[in-house]
């Protein structure tokens, strides 16, 4: 009797819709197609548009690009402007530097580039004229930016200075029509209505929207500054692997477990990463003592800690303390660092190591290579 | 190298432990007094506000006296000091103030009024003749050059190469000055009420519009995280699963 | 015959004269010192001093022991004799005798000294100190030819080969302390017992620092003359034996500290001169010939290198052997003290420590708040003004260590199965400064102190109990002397009181491992308590393997004297060496009793025995234990 039940396969064809659901693919046979998770069948639908006809206002977003990209925080400050405008008010945003991506999903609405202007070069009165003449032309009840340092803190505050204008700095919470920020170095949360100019701080406003922006292109200032007090004489670079510890943003890290130096450091290049080491790679002589890190050595507080061949004595820990992602590559599954690590990968640390490169070769495209110089 | 014919004047504020509150010399504003005192050997060490005991700090940090001029609790702070240090060559100090608002804005403000340029993250300070060379820092190991004519006002960036020593020796040498002020400090009227930081921040949202299954697997997604272990498995997939999680928690750009 | 006697007796007198002088000659460079009390009725204190204080050190090695009775002993009485036969012209054949007998007494002694130094231990120095069995000899011989020869013989050539040896001999003891030679020890070790620096320490364990005038011109030693012209003098008294560098936990980890070489250098700073004749071991590292000092001359960098000066743990574990009774430890601090009052030059995270310790009272830079987090659950009373406790609980650094929290969880543990009345300091405990104290820090060590005292002066309590011997010391020795006198006890003498007395009811362990004990260095040496923690753990049934150093003679663990935040690099770590002493009693598991000990040696990687407190492992064993 039970044979004659038809039972539903459970490992039977599916895709997982844009939603995170698990959709089978009706009429399919046969067992679960992993190719088919990497591509949805299904293409998102187009998102609607949040501003409903001619614009009757304007919230300006102004940002820094890197090398054509926006990054995250200045896509929060446009998600923070699209996500605070009326259905009336368009979002303009004004990029210093050159574009190659699409800012509509972020909420755009109009958008105007200056190539050539990105955060390396450094004209903060050409870039106040340019951005004083946005200002003028759309008059717009606020300003965005993002609070960072490849120049947008800087000019948001030139600005604010410039027209006299209230402004809120580091902001860190945002609602319609008020902002709050840290005070007392962050004892106290200070509240108020919005002013003109609104440097915010990472991670304020969620970047996926239910709508999307028109993306017009529309035509960058023209003001000419009058020659300027300040002398740009160009960038130095600081290599990756010279970087102080305490700034790096990810740190490939090695301890006993790690004997071939030149391939952890490979490693590091490709991610361009600084490198660091325990206290008993450091007593070994295989790295100087500034790259200890440590309750006895350095402190770090990088987003990303890989720990190659590192056990995690209490003392490594305490100096790791502040790392936001740990992973640990290391023989012992029982080792203390797999227990403070966010990811742990048992096995031996050369050959993670070497198969880590052989991954990272395959995988660098020639346009994002420059990221691991 | 000295420049001891130059009028140099590092602006100081009472800075706050983060763990425990207690007010001590502000660190950004001790870089800005160590770098002022590399360059010259006369500094004018100026706070706006009570003669504080932290004050006593930055004696030990190398200052020969601290200058206070007075100002009411929660005036602004900008009248006097651009009042004091008019006409002098170089105004350094901290990029931001560890306690009050924080907003970093001082520096530019006090730059308009004193009709000067401001340069502002800065690392090191090299004086040229009549032109101040700054390097400035910017994220990911750069670094860039600016440079600008005197007089000028430079914030400098927590991370300057500097190290301050801190000498008891100097700070019972040393001492506070009470300077009259030159100019009264117009008390505002301050648009924030400030409350104790107590709840976290909320972050700016799209209104909730997934069904209730979709919420479910989002509150289940965002729970299940770190402390995973891979055990088996291929070099080239552990290797994989390194790659995978960076790439998840957007670590690497590629 | 006559003719020779009456040489005799000039020889005798130039001696004295030349003694005297080349006394006074030293005495003014050390009276080159700053000012320190004197009395002449102190040299009365000397022959109990020596006999009793210098033998205890001394007879820990027999063979020296007899050799130095012999020689030094036969050298003063026949010195003696000679002074009254020939320096008073008596000229009794009687008393030849008796100069016979002191003189065979002493040849003896000088070859078991040639014995010594035929093979000589690493530690001894050469150069000069090679030659004193040959002149030692010589005097003795001279003296018994002089005095056994019939007169016939004394005359041309025999008498010219007898003043010959007697000159030779003579010149030995009483141009040393002149010229800076090896007989140097033998005035200025006398003078020194006399005038000693640290003269409590001949009538109980002393081992407090004493405070620093913050008023004062000079904060702490720049310059040789900056120390106590009786510390200089304590230098003098050096024989260069070298049992400070045999027991040296910094030098045995090749970091670039010697404590022989560190006094011999404070001798070359106020004398004047370069160490390249120095004729020992130098600073691990560090080649000899590149340092010199001159009296008004900072001893920092010219004389001693920065790394040598924050390489000491203050384990006192040169002191402990140093048969002279000189204080090494004392002369580091004060060296200390000018560079980080000073100078603020302190390497590594000094610096950041003593912030954190003005900003927040805690070492780590920690919210000082959170200091009790660990006994939240515990059910344990905070103390409060006006109400009285018996034993007031103070945690220490260690409190914010989440290893640390498990020993001081476990001792909490044993106090209410005793029925103790006690109560934690809660919030209001701030850090005793000891570390800051340890760093030359005086300032902030005297303002914590100061924080301390008033909040503790407040509170109604019996006594003090704490785990940290750091803290035990502090507060029992050195918080007197700025006005704190309280009854301190560190947990393990009073967990062994309660023990003993029945309140605290303990059955066997259930440990089958082999167990040694470490004993940290402010409980052991600091404060003589060796006994307690022992008697405890016999207590448990736990049968201990003693490591080669323990006891008073322990070896540091790298964790004393701040050394882990200033971190000068050696070829191995202290606590490696440590840990290898336990490996090879073959123990599984190593008792410890202090927060810094156990961070220390648990944080040597690799296999190595287990590390437990004392009180877990009677928290384990606690009578009606499951």
């Amino acid at each position: 009797m039970n044979q004659e039940r038809k039972r539903l396969d459970p490992r039977r064809p599916f895709v997982l819709s844009p939603a995170g659901l698990r959709r089978i693919i009706l009429g399919a046979t046969g067992g679960f197609d992993a190719s088919l998770l990497a591509a949805p069948a299904y293409k998102p639908a187009p998102k609607p548009l949040r501003l409903k006809g001619d614009p009757a206002g304007y919230l300006l977003v102004a940002a820094h690009s890197q090398r054509g990209m926006l990054d995250a925080h200045a896509h929060q400050a446009i998600a923070a402007a699209a996500l605070l405008a009326s259905p009336q008010q368009a979002v303009v945003v004004l990029v210093f530097g050159s574009l190659n991506e699409d800012l509509r999903a972020y909420g755009a609405d109009l958008v105007a580039v200056l190539p050539g202007a990105d955060e390396l070069g450094f004209a903060p009165e050409q870039e106040l004229a340019w951005l004083c003449e946005f200002v003028t032309r759309y008059a717009p009840a606020h300003v965005f930016m993002p609070d960072n340092e490849i120049g947008d803190g800087d000019l948001g505050r030139r600005l604010a200075i410039h027209l006299g204008a209230e402004v809120a700095t580091h902001v860190v919470e945002l609602k319609p029509g008020a902002v709050a920020m840290y005070w007392q170095g962050g004892a106290a949360l200070a509240r108020g209505l919005m002013p003109l100019v609104v440097l915010i701080a990472p991670d304020v406003a969620e970047t996926s929207l239910p709508f999307s922006g028109a993306g017009e292109t529309v035509a960058p200032p023209a003001a000419q500054a009058p020659p300027g007090r300040y002398q740009n004489r160009g960038l130095r670079e600081i290599a990756a692997s010279a970087l102080a510890l305490e700034e790096a943003d990810f740190i490939v890290a090695a301890g006993n477990g790690v004997a071939d130096i030149p391939t952890l450091e490979a490693v590091a290049a490709a991610f361009g990463a600084a490198v660091g080491a325990s206290r008993v790679a450091v007593d070994e002589g295989k790295f100087t003592r500034d790259k200890q890190i440590g309750a006895t050595g350095k402190t770090v507080s990088a987003s990303t800690y890989l720990a190659v061949g590192i056990s995690g004595a209490v003392q490594h820990l305490q100096g790791i303390k502040a790392c936001r992602h740990v992973i640990a590559i290391n023989s012992d599954a029982s080792a203390p660092i797999t227990k403070r690590a966010d990811l742990s990968v048992v096995g031996d640390a050369q050959e993670v190591m070497s198969a880590l490169l052989a991954e990272l070769a395959q995988r660098n495209l020639p346009d994002t290579a420059r990221e691991s110089v | 190298m000295m420049f001891p014919q130059l009028k140099i004047a590092a602006l100081v504020s009472v800075g706050r432990n983060p763990a425990s509150g207690a007010p001590r010399a502000a660190r950004n504003d001790v870089l800005a007094l160590d770098a002022a005192l590399a360059l010259a050997p006369e500094v004018s060490v100026l706070h706006a506000g009570d003669a504080a005991p932290a004050l006593h700090d930055y004696l030990a940090y190398g200052a020969a006296s601290v200058e206070v001029l007075p100002l009411p609790a929660g005036a602004d702070a900008l009248a006097p000091l651009a009042a004091r240090v008019a006409g002098y060559d170089l105004i350094l100090c901290g990029q931001r103030a560890e306690a009050g608002q924080g907003s970093g804005t001082l520096p530019y403000r006090l730059a308009k009024a004193l009709n000067m340029p401001v340069v502002s993250a800065a690392l090191e300070i090299t004086l040229l003749g009549d032109i101040v060379e700054i390097v400035q820092f910017l994220p990911k190991g750069q670094r860039r050059v600016v440079r600008v004519s005197l007089p000028a006002v430079i914030a400098l960036h927590p991370l300057a190469p500097r190290a301050p020593r801190y000498v008891y020796a100097r700070l019972r040498a040393g001492r506070l000055l009470s300077a009259p002020a030159l100019v009264a400090a117009p008390l505002p009227v301050s648009p924030w009420q400030s409350e104790p930081a107590v709840k976290k921040p909320q972050k700016l949202k799209p209104p909730e519009t997934r069904q209730g299954h979709a919420r479910l697997l989002g509150a289940i997604a965002t729970e299940s995280k770190g402390g995973a272990l891979v055990r088996e498995g291929s070099a080239a997939e552990k290797a994989r699963a390194i790659l995978d999680y960076l790439r998840t928690n957007r670590l690497i750009e590629f | 015959m006559h003719s020779l006697d009456h040489l005799v007796t000039l020889l005798f007198w130039l001696a004295v004269a030349a003694l005297a002088f080349g006394t006074m000659r030293r005495a003014r460079l050390w009276r080159a010192g700053a000012a320190a009390p004197f009395n002449w009725a102190q040299l009365l204190t000397v022959p109990r001093r020596y006999l009793v204080d210098v033998h205890h050190v001394v007879a820990r090695d027999p063979y020296i022991a007899r050799t130095h009775m012999l020689v030094a002993g036969g050298a003063v009485a026949a010195v003696a004799l000679v002074a009254l036969n020939y320096g008073l012209m008596l000229y009794w054949p009687l008393l030849n005798g008796a100069i016979v007998l002191a003189a065979a007494v002493m040849l003896g002694g000088s070859y078991l000294v040639w014995q010594r130094r035929r093979a000589p231990l690493p530690r001894l120095s050469a150069g000069p100190w090679n030659r004193l069995p040959y002149t030692l000899a010589a005097f003795a011989l001279g003296l018994l030819a002089l005095a056994l020869l019939p007169s016939a013989l004394l005359s041309g050539f025999f008498a010219a080969l007898i003043m010959l040896a007697l000159l030779a001999g003579t010149a030995e003891l009483v141009l040393g302390i002149g010229t800076g030679g090896p007989m140097k020890h033998a005035v200025a070790g006398v003078l020194h017992l006399a005038f000693h620096p640290r003269a409590e320490r001949f009538a109980m364990r002393s081992t407090a620092l004493r405070p620093l005038d913050l008023a004062a011109p000079v904060l702490g030693v720049e310059k040789p003359t900056d120390f106590r012209w009786n510390q200089l003098l304590g230098f003098d008294a050096c024989v260069q034996c070298g049992k400070c560098e045999a027991a040296c936990p910094a030098f045995a980890a090749g970091q670039p500290l010697n404590p022989k070489k560190f006094i011999q250098d404070m001798v070359l700073g106020f004398s004047g001169g370069s160490d390249a004749a120095f004729a020992g071991s130098s600073y691990p590292g560090i080649t000899l010939g590149g340092h010199s000092g001159a009296p008004e001359e900072p001893i920092l960098p010219a004389l001693l290198a920065p790394e040598t000066l924050w390489s000491c743990t203050t384990c006192r574990a040169c002191v402990e052997e140093c048969p002279m009774q000189i204080e090494h430890v004392d002369a580091i601090i004060d060296l200390r003290r000018f560079q980080t009052l000073a100078r603020g030059a302190l390497p590594g995270k000094g610096a950041e420590m003593l912030g954190n310790l003005r900003e927040t009272a805690t070492q780590g830079g920690y919210d000082n708040a959170a200091r009790y987090h660990w006994a939240v659950d515990l059910n344990v009373r905070q103390i409060r003004p006006g109400e009285s406790v018996d034993v007031l609980l103070v945690a220490g650094e260690g409190a914010f260590d989440m290893r640390y929290q498990r020993s001081l969880r476990a001792l909490v543990k044993l106090l209410q199965a005793a029925s103790v009345d006690f109560a934690i300091l809660g919030a209001l405990e701030v850090d005793t400064g000891d570390t800051a104290r340890r760093l030359g820090d005086e300032a902030t060590f005297q303002a914590q102190a100061a924080r301390l005292i008033a909040t503790l002066s407040t509170l109604t309590f019996g006594r003090i109990l704490t785990a940290d011997p750091h803290v035990f010391h502090s507060l029992k020795n050195e918080y007197p002397a700025l006005g704190g006198h309280f009854t301190v006890l560190h947990h393990t003498v009073f967990l062994a009181g309660l023990a003993s007395s029945g309140q605290l009811k303990l059955s066997a362990t259930s440990e089958t491992r082999a167990i040694t004990y470490h004993d940290p260095c402010y409980l052991g040496r600091y404060n003589g308590e060796t006994e307690a923690p022992r008697a405890l753990l016999r207590q448990i049934g736990v049968r201990l393997t003693e490591m080669e150093r323990s006891g008073l003679r322990g070896r540091c663990c790298g964790g004393g004297g701040g050394a882990p935040l200033t971190d000068i690099p050696g070829t191995q770590r202290i606590p490696d060496i440590r840990i290898a002493d336990a490996r090879a009693t073959g123990a599984g598991l190593v008792a410890v009793a202090c927060p810094g000990c156990t961070a220390m040696l648990e944080g040597v990687v690799g296999p190595r025995p287990e590390v437990i407190d004392v009180a877990e492992l009677l928290a384990a064993a606690l009578e009606g234990q499951a």
